[in-house]
């Protein structure tokens, strides 16, 4: 393997992997062109069932990537989801580094 | 495209998705309608010229408000039950500076077509296409920011009838209530064709929790 080849292999595994599973980056992606999403459009747009939604938001949330508030509107519980600046700093440098992989495979 | 700019792009598109937006657009634009409408019927000189002049402001600036608070009220009942809320990036300067800043392009449209009025310019005549050309501009480049295509035909609706009130040569005085009222009985239909299908795709949810 040549040194760039090297250098490109070590580099995929330098993503941080919370964010690079497809479904909890469909979230990030989606809560970072956002203010806040609450479950049911964040259901809608990602299309994951109910409870593989809560699953993955509370992975995030766990990581202090994601908060989730839990509030209602009238009768109905809403949840509100939004990135933390954490989240939104860990998002940016996903990007950076997935920018910088594409570029070294081109 | 960048996969993480779509949902960027979705979330804009989401705001337009229910045609609630454009009802309450094409009722500001409506009222505008009545304004000019009012405005040019009255006599050349006649004194509520300047009361008009300084009405249009408040009409402006209050129609924004209390519309904006109609759309939020809407869509809090219709929108976000069936396909969720979005709250988007605010505004960064406060609600304040926002209404001063508005009020002072509506003053300052007051006072230019108060200009005009006084000083009989042939400018008039050519108010409705200067009017068209804002208009076409603005609603081309809500289509271009969300890609929908009703935006481009708003605009390109837009564009025609203050081309035809240009070319035509009719009524003068009224050619600006005839445009913003044409304008917002098309935005005003394709809103409410738009608020109907979003309704028949996405009936109303039964009163459970959003999550089980």
């Amino acid at each position: 393997m040549s040194p760039d080849q090297d250098e490109l292999v070590s580099s995929l595994s330098e993503f941080d992997r919370l964010i690079h599973e497809p479904a909890r980056l469909m979230i990030m992606s989606i809560l970072a062109a956002v203010e806040s999403a609450d479950f049911l459009y964040l259901q809608r747009e990602t299309g994951l069932s109910k409870g593989n939604l809560s699953s993955h938001l509370a992975r995030l949330e766990d990581a202090g990537y994601v908060a989730i508030d839990k509030t209602y509107r009238g009768k109905i519980p809403l949840t509100l989801c939004r990135l933390t600046s954490n989240g939104q700093s860990a998002f940016t440098e996903y990007r950076k580094h997935w920018k910088a992989v594409v570029a070294q495979w081109k | 495209m960048n996969p993480t700019q779509l949902p960027r792009k979705r979330a804009a598109q989401y705001w337009y998705s229910d045609g609630i937006n454009e009802i309450a657009f094409g009722i500001l634009l409506l009222l505008l309608g009545g304004y000019f409408y009012l405005d040019g019927s009255l006599p050349e000189g006649h004194v509520l010229h300047s009361v008009l002049g300084i009405g249009l402001v408040f009409l402006l600036v209050g129609g924004v408000m209390l519309l904006s608070r109609l759309v939020t009220f809407a869509k809090g009942r219709l929108t976000y039950p069936r396909t969720g809320f979005v709250g988007y990036p605010r505004h960064k300067a406060p609600v304040w500076a926002r209404v001063l800043l508005a009020t002072m392009i509506g003053g300052m449209m007051a006072f230019i077509i108060i200009r005009i009025v006084l000083s009989h310019m042939d400018i008039e005549r050519w108010m409705p296409g200067l009017t068209g050309l804002l208009f076409g501009g603005v609603l081309f480049y809500i289509g271009v920011r969300v890609a929908t295509l009703r935006f481009f035909l708003f605009s390109l609706i837009a564009l025609s009838i203050s081309s035809a009130l240009v070319l035509g040569d009719t009524t003068g005085s009224l050619d600006n209530s005839i445009f913003f009222a044409l304008l917002g009985l098309a935005v005003i239909l394709s809103g409410g064709c738009t608020l109907f299908h979003y309704l028949r795709t996405n009936p109303a949810p039964a009163e459970v929790s959003d999550e089980s």
